[in-house]
Protein backbone atom coordinates (compact mmCIF):
# COMPACT_ATOMS: atom_id res chain seq x y z
CA UNK A 1 0.00 0.00 0.00
CA UNK A 2 1.19 3.30 -1.01
CA UNK A 3 -0.76 6.53 0.72
CA UNK A 4 1.47 8.95 -0.68
CA UNK A 5 0.32 7.96 -4.21
CA UNK A 6 -3.35 7.76 -2.75
CA UNK A 7 -3.03 11.12 -1.35
CA UNK A 8 -1.14 12.85 -4.12
CA UNK A 9 -3.52 10.99 -6.93
CA UNK A 10 -6.39 12.89 -4.81
CA UNK A 11 -4.86 16.09 -4.10
CA UNK A 12 -2.91 16.58 -7.29
CA UNK A 13 -5.25 17.44 -9.33
CA UNK A 14 -7.51 19.88 -6.97
CA UNK A 15 -4.37 21.64 -6.44
CA UNK A 16 -3.94 22.06 -10.21
CA UNK A 17 -7.34 23.30 -10.43
CA UNK A 18 -7.24 26.18 -7.31
CA UNK A 19 -3.60 27.23 -8.81
CA UNK A 20 -5.14 27.47 -12.81
CA UNK A 21 -7.91 30.49 -11.38
CA UNK A 22 -7.28 33.52 -11.77
CA UNK A 23 -5.94 34.86 -9.18
CA UNK A 24 -4.82 31.50 -7.47
CA UNK A 25 -6.90 30.23 -4.68
CA UNK A 26 -4.77 29.11 -1.94
CA UNK A 27 -5.25 25.61 -0.92
CA UNK A 28 -4.58 23.95 2.37
CA UNK A 29 -3.91 19.71 2.76
CA UNK A 30 -4.21 17.96 5.99
CA UNK A 31 -1.69 18.61 8.95
CA UNK A 32 -0.98 21.99 7.91
CA UNK A 33 -3.41 24.24 10.10
CA UNK A 34 -2.18 27.95 9.03
CA UNK A 35 -5.26 29.73 7.40
CA UNK A 36 -5.50 33.62 6.54
CA UNK A 37 -6.46 35.11 9.33
CA UNK A 38 -8.70 37.48 7.25
CA UNK A 39 -11.84 37.00 6.89
CA UNK A 40 -12.23 38.31 3.54
CA UNK A 41 -9.74 36.22 2.46
CA UNK A 42 -10.89 33.15 0.45
CA UNK A 43 -9.16 29.79 0.49
CA UNK A 44 -9.90 26.08 0.18
CA UNK A 45 -9.31 23.16 2.73
CA UNK A 46 -8.99 19.65 1.57
CA UNK A 47 -8.69 16.60 4.46
CA UNK A 48 -8.19 13.25 3.00
CA UNK A 49 -9.12 10.40 5.82
CA UNK A 50 -8.39 6.88 5.25
CA UNK A 51 -10.81 4.50 6.67
CA UNK A 52 -9.88 0.78 5.28
CA UNK A 53 -6.53 0.24 4.15
CA UNK A 54 -6.78 -3.14 2.04
CA UNK A 55 -10.01 -5.67 1.85
CA UNK A 56 -10.68 -8.80 -0.20
CA UNK A 57 -11.49 -8.08 -3.71
CA UNK A 58 -12.60 -10.17 -7.01
CA UNK A 59 -9.00 -10.18 -8.10
CA UNK A 60 -6.14 -11.44 -6.14
CA UNK A 61 -5.76 -7.56 -5.21
CA UNK A 62 -5.90 -6.59 -1.87
CA UNK A 63 -4.14 -3.16 -2.15
CA UNK A 64 -7.89 -2.00 -2.17
CA UNK A 65 -7.86 1.34 -0.11
CA UNK A 66 -11.40 2.97 1.32
CA UNK A 67 -11.58 6.57 2.67
CA UNK A 68 -13.34 9.63 2.39
CA UNK A 69 -12.66 13.05 1.03
CA UNK A 70 -13.53 16.63 2.12
CA UNK A 71 -13.46 19.48 0.29
CA UNK A 72 -14.42 23.09 2.21
CA UNK A 73 -14.28 26.27 0.44
CA UNK A 74 -14.33 29.70 2.56
CA UNK A 75 -15.36 32.83 0.99
CA UNK A 76 -16.54 36.44 2.18
CA UNK A 77 -19.79 35.89 4.56
CA UNK A 78 -22.56 38.73 4.02
CA UNK A 79 -21.58 38.41 0.02
CA UNK A 80 -24.02 36.19 -1.51
CA UNK A 81 -22.88 32.43 -2.51
CA UNK A 82 -22.18 32.88 -5.81
CA UNK A 83 -18.18 33.02 -5.22
CA UNK A 84 -18.52 30.04 -3.19
CA UNK A 85 -19.94 28.12 -5.23
CA UNK A 86 -18.16 28.53 -8.21
CA UNK A 87 -15.20 27.56 -6.45
CA UNK A 88 -17.33 24.30 -5.98
CA UNK A 89 -17.46 24.26 -9.55
CA UNK A 90 -14.31 24.25 -9.77
CA UNK A 91 -13.50 21.26 -7.41
CA UNK A 92 -16.45 18.97 -8.65
CA UNK A 93 -15.05 19.35 -12.27
CA UNK A 94 -11.58 18.37 -10.94
CA UNK A 95 -13.31 15.81 -9.15
CA UNK A 96 -15.14 14.52 -12.43
CA UNK A 97 -12.17 14.98 -14.34
CA UNK A 98 -9.99 12.29 -11.89
CA UNK A 99 -13.45 10.02 -12.18
CA UNK A 100 -13.04 9.82 -16.20
CA UNK A 101 -9.42 9.23 -16.05
CA UNK A 102 -8.62 5.56 -17.59
CA UNK A 103 -7.28 3.35 -15.63
CA UNK A 104 -3.50 3.27 -15.95
CA UNK A 105 -1.53 0.20 -16.37
CA UNK A 106 0.65 1.24 -13.30
CA UNK A 107 0.39 3.80 -10.49
CA UNK A 108 -2.47 4.21 -8.46
CA UNK A 109 -6.16 3.97 -9.74
CA UNK A 110 -8.50 6.05 -8.06
CA UNK A 111 -12.56 5.84 -8.46
CA UNK A 112 -14.61 8.13 -6.57
CA UNK A 113 -18.45 7.72 -5.13
CA UNK A 114 -21.17 9.99 -5.42
CA UNK A 115 -20.14 13.74 -4.31
CA UNK A 116 -22.65 14.82 -1.09
CA UNK A 117 -23.92 18.39 -0.68
CA UNK A 118 -22.96 20.78 -0.99
CA UNK A 119 -23.88 22.27 2.41
CA UNK A 120 -23.67 26.02 3.47
CA UNK A 121 -23.15 27.49 6.45
CA UNK A 122 -22.46 30.60 8.07
CA UNK A 123 -22.43 30.71 11.68
CA UNK A 124 -22.65 33.84 13.68
CA UNK A 125 -19.54 32.77 15.34
CA UNK A 126 -17.55 31.99 12.48
CA UNK A 127 -15.80 34.52 9.86
CA UNK A 128 -16.09 32.74 6.60
CA UNK A 129 -19.31 31.47 4.78
CA UNK A 130 -18.48 27.70 3.97
CA UNK A 131 -19.67 25.60 0.99
CA UNK A 132 -18.77 21.77 1.98
CA UNK A 133 -18.59 18.50 0.00
CA UNK A 134 -17.15 15.08 0.32
CA UNK A 135 -17.01 11.93 -1.84
CA UNK A 136 -16.11 8.43 -0.89
CA UNK A 137 -12.98 7.24 -2.77
CA UNK A 138 -11.63 3.63 -3.55
CA UNK A 139 -8.28 3.61 -4.72
CA UNK A 140 -6.05 0.52 -5.95
CA UNK A 141 -2.31 0.59 -5.75
CA UNK A 142 -1.41 -0.99 -9.40
CA UNK A 143 2.10 -1.24 -8.63
CA UNK B 1 -45.72 -36.05 -15.30
CA UNK B 2 -45.75 -34.25 -11.86
CA UNK B 3 -47.95 -35.49 -9.35
CA UNK B 4 -51.52 -33.97 -8.23
CA UNK B 5 -50.66 -31.65 -5.32
CA UNK B 6 -47.18 -30.87 -6.55
CA UNK B 7 -47.91 -27.65 -8.24
CA UNK B 8 -49.49 -26.63 -5.07
CA UNK B 9 -46.58 -28.13 -2.64
CA UNK B 10 -44.32 -26.22 -5.08
CA UNK B 11 -46.17 -22.86 -4.41
CA UNK B 12 -46.13 -23.28 -0.80
CA UNK B 13 -42.81 -24.01 -1.04
CA UNK B 14 -42.08 -20.69 -2.72
CA UNK B 15 -43.78 -18.57 -0.57
CA UNK B 16 -42.19 -20.09 2.41
CA UNK B 17 -38.80 -19.28 0.82
CA UNK B 18 -40.30 -15.61 0.55
CA UNK B 19 -41.34 -15.46 3.78
CA UNK B 20 -38.33 -17.05 5.40
CA UNK B 21 -36.16 -14.85 3.27
CA UNK B 22 -38.24 -11.60 3.67
CA UNK B 23 -37.85 -12.42 7.40
CA UNK B 24 -34.34 -12.85 7.85
CA UNK B 25 -33.93 -9.45 5.50
CA UNK B 26 -35.44 -7.57 7.72
CA UNK B 27 -34.16 -8.80 10.81
CA UNK B 28 -30.36 -8.63 8.69
CA UNK B 29 -31.44 -5.04 8.43
CA UNK B 30 -32.11 -4.01 12.10
CA UNK B 31 -29.32 -5.78 12.86
CA UNK B 32 -26.92 -3.81 10.43
CA UNK B 33 -28.86 -0.56 11.83
CA UNK B 34 -28.12 -1.66 15.33
CA UNK B 35 -24.57 -2.11 14.31
CA UNK B 36 -24.28 1.31 12.63
CA UNK B 37 -24.86 2.80 15.46
CA UNK B 38 -22.39 1.52 17.78
CA UNK B 39 -19.65 1.87 15.46
CA UNK B 40 -20.74 5.22 15.02
CA UNK B 41 -20.89 5.77 19.01
CA UNK B 42 -17.37 4.60 19.16
CA UNK B 43 -15.70 6.15 16.37
CA UNK B 44 -17.33 9.82 16.82
CA UNK B 45 -16.73 12.31 20.08
CA UNK B 46 -17.66 11.32 23.28
CA UNK B 47 -16.82 14.54 25.56
CA UNK B 48 -20.26 14.92 27.68
CA UNK B 49 -21.26 11.53 25.73
CA UNK B 50 -24.74 13.58 25.07
CA UNK B 51 -24.07 13.27 21.55
CA UNK B 52 -23.55 9.30 21.33
CA UNK B 53 -26.79 8.97 23.38
CA UNK B 54 -28.74 10.68 20.87
CA UNK B 55 -29.02 8.73 18.24
CA UNK B 56 -31.98 7.35 16.72
CA UNK B 57 -33.51 4.68 14.25
CA UNK B 58 -36.35 5.14 12.49
CA UNK B 59 -39.36 2.98 10.56
CA UNK B 60 -42.38 4.56 8.60
CA UNK B 61 -43.98 4.15 12.19
CA UNK B 62 -41.64 3.95 14.61
CA UNK B 63 -38.56 5.48 16.18
CA UNK B 64 -36.38 4.12 18.80
CA UNK B 65 -34.20 7.08 20.25
CA UNK B 66 -31.46 7.09 22.89
CA UNK B 67 -31.55 8.71 26.16
CA UNK B 68 -30.25 12.51 25.00
CA UNK B 69 -28.26 12.20 28.41
CA UNK B 70 -24.58 12.49 29.48
CA UNK B 71 -22.90 9.20 29.86
CA UNK B 72 -21.39 5.86 28.34
CA UNK B 73 -22.66 5.49 25.18
CA UNK B 74 -25.72 3.11 25.26
CA UNK B 75 -26.88 0.66 22.31
CA UNK B 76 -30.40 1.44 21.14
CA UNK B 77 -32.40 -1.77 19.54
CA UNK B 78 -33.75 -1.15 15.87
CA UNK B 79 -37.78 -0.92 16.06
CA UNK B 80 -39.19 -4.00 14.09
CA UNK B 81 -40.38 -3.72 10.67
CA UNK B 82 -43.67 -4.24 9.89
CA UNK B 83 -44.78 -6.38 6.49
CA UNK B 84 -46.07 -3.58 4.89
CA UNK B 85 -43.40 -1.25 5.41
CA UNK B 86 -40.79 -3.75 4.23
CA UNK B 87 -43.33 -4.37 0.74
CA UNK B 88 -43.20 -0.57 0.54
CA UNK B 89 -39.59 -0.09 1.10
CA UNK B 90 -38.76 -2.78 -1.75
CA UNK B 91 -41.49 -1.43 -4.13
CA UNK B 92 -40.96 2.58 -3.81
CA UNK B 93 -36.96 2.00 -2.72
CA UNK B 94 -37.91 4.13 0.20
CA UNK B 95 -35.46 3.90 2.98
CA UNK B 96 -36.89 1.24 5.61
CA UNK B 97 -34.49 2.15 8.36
CA UNK B 98 -33.59 5.77 8.90
CA UNK B 99 -30.58 6.21 11.21
CA UNK B 100 -30.15 9.57 12.50
CA UNK B 101 -28.73 12.29 15.54
CA UNK B 102 -31.08 14.73 17.29
CA UNK B 103 -28.37 16.37 19.33
CA UNK B 104 -28.45 20.36 19.00
CA UNK B 105 -24.61 19.86 18.51
CA UNK B 106 -25.04 16.94 15.65
CA UNK B 107 -23.77 19.10 13.11
CA UNK B 108 -20.47 20.66 15.10
CA UNK B 109 -20.26 17.11 16.23
CA UNK B 110 -19.93 15.27 12.55
CA UNK B 111 -17.71 18.70 11.83
CA UNK B 112 -20.33 19.83 9.27
CA UNK B 113 -19.90 23.65 10.45
CA UNK B 114 -17.25 25.37 12.49
CA UNK B 115 -16.94 27.80 15.21
CA UNK B 116 -14.82 30.54 16.96
CA UNK B 117 -12.49 29.36 19.04
CA UNK B 118 -14.26 31.38 21.71
CA UNK B 119 -17.74 28.77 21.24
CA UNK B 120 -15.52 25.79 22.08
CA UNK B 121 -13.63 27.34 25.16
CA UNK B 122 -17.48 27.99 26.63
CA UNK B 123 -19.05 24.71 25.89
CA UNK B 124 -16.44 22.43 27.09
CA UNK B 125 -15.23 20.95 30.50
CA UNK B 126 -11.56 20.57 30.64
CA UNK B 127 -11.53 16.79 30.12
CA UNK B 128 -13.95 14.30 28.53
CA UNK B 129 -16.95 13.28 31.15
CA UNK B 130 -16.90 9.43 29.79
CA UNK B 131 -14.74 7.20 29.59
CA UNK B 132 -14.38 6.41 26.44
CA UNK B 133 -14.28 9.74 25.51
CA UNK B 134 -11.05 9.69 28.04
CA UNK B 135 -9.58 6.58 26.23
CA UNK B 136 -9.50 8.10 22.59
CA UNK B 137 -8.92 11.67 24.05
CA UNK B 138 -5.95 13.66 22.24
CA UNK B 139 -4.60 16.91 22.71
CA UNK B 140 -2.24 19.26 21.10
CA UNK B 141 -0.25 22.18 23.03
CA UNK B 142 -1.41 25.10 20.85
CA UNK B 143 -5.59 26.37 20.93
CA UNK B 144 -8.00 26.08 18.38
CA UNK B 145 -7.58 28.81 15.25
CA UNK B 146 -9.95 31.67 15.20
CA UNK B 147 -12.47 29.36 13.11
CA UNK B 148 -12.29 25.75 13.63
CA UNK B 149 -14.26 22.84 13.02
CA UNK B 150 -14.86 20.04 16.02
CA UNK B 151 -11.88 17.74 15.20
CA UNK B 152 -9.41 20.80 13.75
CA UNK B 153 -7.38 21.67 17.04
CA UNK B 154 -3.60 23.30 16.86
CA UNK B 155 -3.24 26.39 14.93
CA UNK B 156 -3.66 29.03 17.13
CA UNK B 157 -2.29 30.53 20.61
CA UNK B 158 0.96 28.57 21.57
CA UNK B 159 0.47 28.91 24.48
CA UNK B 160 -3.14 27.29 24.95
CA UNK B 161 -4.21 23.90 24.45
CA UNK B 162 -6.64 22.28 22.45
CA UNK B 163 -8.38 18.79 22.61
CA UNK B 164 -10.74 16.02 20.98
CA UNK B 165 -12.37 12.65 21.30
CA UNK B 166 -12.79 11.60 17.67
CA UNK B 167 -10.51 12.73 14.79
CA UNK B 168 -11.81 15.22 12.19
CA UNK B 169 -14.10 13.96 9.47
CA UNK B 170 -14.83 10.61 11.62
CA UNK B 171 -18.53 10.27 10.03
CA UNK B 172 -17.62 11.37 6.84
CA UNK B 173 -14.72 8.79 6.59
CA UNK B 174 -17.36 6.27 8.09
CA UNK B 175 -19.51 6.65 5.61
CA UNK B 176 -17.36 6.07 3.05
CA UNK B 177 -15.59 3.71 3.93
CA UNK B 178 -16.72 1.35 7.06
CA UNK B 179 -20.47 2.10 6.46
CA UNK B 180 -20.97 -0.95 3.79
CA UNK B 181 -19.11 -3.36 5.87
CA UNK B 182 -20.99 -3.05 8.60
CA UNK B 183 -24.35 -3.90 6.51
CA UNK B 184 -22.56 -6.71 4.54
CA UNK B 185 -21.87 -8.66 7.93
CA UNK B 186 -25.29 -8.31 9.68
CA UNK B 187 -27.13 -9.39 6.44
CA UNK B 188 -24.37 -12.12 5.76
CA UNK B 189 -25.08 -13.13 9.09
CA UNK B 190 -28.95 -13.20 8.78
CA UNK B 191 -28.84 -15.03 5.61
CA UNK B 192 -26.31 -17.84 7.03
CA UNK B 193 -28.65 -18.34 10.19
CA UNK B 194 -31.54 -19.00 8.40
CA UNK B 195 -29.55 -20.92 5.38
CA UNK B 196 -26.67 -21.48 6.06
Amino acid sequence: MNYQAIRAALENPLLTAFNSLVPAVPVFFDNITAVPPNPTTEYVRINITFGITNEPTLTSSVDNARGALIIRIFTEKGRGPARNQTLLTTAVNALENLNNTAKPATGTFMRLGEINGPTFSAVETAPHFVGRIDTSWVATVLT
Amino acid sequence: MARPGFFKGFKDLIEDLDRVAGTSIANGQRAAAERVVREMQKDGPSWSGEFSNSWEIRTASRTVRGTGAAGEPQPIRAPSVTGQEATAGQILKDPILTISNFSPHALEAIDAIEHSKEYYARRLTPTPQTALGLSKWTAVTEGRANSSARGQIGGGDPNSISSRTAPMDWFATYASAKLDRAVRIEMDSALRRRFG
